[in-house]
């Protein structure tokens, strides 16, 4: 695979110019300089906690900042939406048909003598149960109804007026 | 003139092995003094290996100053299997390649000043008299049409010729940079020499 030496020596000859290419006079007493400073400043730069470093890039780049605060708030607004969403399907599987639902989401759970938490089965949704004292054993009660506000609250009454009395009141 | 007249190769830095594992043994400790002397025996040949790849000087500089940075980096993770100088000049080729592979076919030539001796250098001399049939051409036009025809080769091809022709580094030494034997290097030269002289065919007799 060599060639002779004849062969190549015209382009030997060629080859010799790229031995003489050299950089800016000074490149080379500045270029170890250089590249110690970036290693330094590497080396400073991971001393810093990274939460500084964050926000030293926040000084530097206000940008940032502000692209940091929209996808927080974004984060938010999108929690907000899941958590709502997910609300409205646990209201709906609770109120809707109960036919719909084949498996409960929450099975009901009591506390008996094994202790709280013992499963329960529930007899109907909205079921609440409650520990009867005898080990797995549970009692279900129905659900208790809406109640309002005191009827007499509202209730009219007697709304004739009566005389202020003109005696001082007894303290 | 007899010192000019001497064959001109950038032969291999000789730094001693041993002093060579001290510093690198100081720099792993975090001593920045030493890993300084390493990047000052190296830099020259790091650069002029980039700068022969890329025919670029502001790119050949920003290379050679990101292989020393990483080779930093990774510093710990040098066991010592290889020197140092075959070590950090495979991140400085690998570095180089993937430079050329981004840059694609966009070459942009920036190229350094020959010295002044490039004018008595005796081979040179011939080389825009009586040798070449284009005489019309000074050296710095041939240098321009040289670094083109270079830039025409693949990157192994071209990393080969730089190595050896124009750095003087041996077959086997080229070998333990590229990770193959010293049988690809050779043919990889061949080849190489070959389709430069295809490529500057109008300039050799």
């Amino acid at each position: 695979m060599e060639q002779s030496p004849q062969d190549y020596d015209a382009l030997k000859r060629f080859m010799a110019i790229k031995r003489h290419e050299l950089p800016p006079p000074g490149f080379f007493d500045q270029f170890h300089a250089r590249v110690m400073d970036r290693i330094a400043d590497d080396l400073e730069e991971k001393r810093v906690p990274w939460w500084e470093r964050g926000l030293l890039l926040f000084d530097s780049k206000p940008v940032l900042a502000g692209a940091y605060a929209l996808a927080v708030a974004g984060l938010f607004v999108c929690g907000f939406g899941f958590s709502g969403i997910l609300q409205t399907e646990t209201a709906d599987l609770r109120v809707g048909d109960s036919s719909m639902v084949s498996v409960p989401l929450l099975q009901p759970v009591g506390i008996s003598a094994q202790g709280f938490g013992s499963p329960v089965s529930p007899t109907y949704p909205g079921a609440l149960a409650v520990a009867t004292g005898a080990p797995g054993q549970s009692r279900i009660l129905p659900e208790p109804t809406p109640v309002g506000p005191p009827t007499f609250l509202f209730a009219p009454g007697d709304l004739s007026t009566r005389p202020v009395s003109d005696r001082p009141r007894v303290p | 003139m007899e010192a000019a007249a001497e064959k001109k190769t950038e032969t291999p830095v000789s730094i001693d092995p041993e002093e060579e594992r001290r510093l690198v043994k100081l720099a792993q400790g975090g001593n920045l003094s030493a890993y300084d002397e390493l990047v000052t025996r190296y830099q020259q040949r790091i650069y002029a290996t980039v700068y022969h790849m890329t025919s670029n000087h502001e790119d050949a500089a920003d290379i050679a100053q990101e292989t020393f940075i990483k080779a930093h980096q990774a510093l710990k993770s040098f066991k010592g299997d290889s020197s140092f100088f075959t070590w950090i000049y495979r991140i400085a080729i690998n570095k180089t390649i993937n430079f050329l592979k981004q840059r694609k076919n966009k070459l942009h030539m920036s190229l350094n000043d020959l010295d002044l001796n490039a004018e008595n250098d005796p081979e040179l001399v011939g080389l825009v008299s009586d040798k070449t049939p284009r005489r019309d051409l000074n050296l710095r036009e041939l240098q321009e049409r040289l670094n083109e025809a270079l830039s025409r080769l693949s990157e192994v091809h071209r990393l080969v010729v730089t190595m050896h022709d124009i750095q003087g580094l041996p077959h086997e030494e080229i070998g333990r940079v590229l990770g193959c034997n010293t049988g690809t290097v050779r043919s990889r030269l061949f080849y190489a020499r070959q389709q430069l002289q295809a490529f500057l065919s109008d300039f050799i007799k």
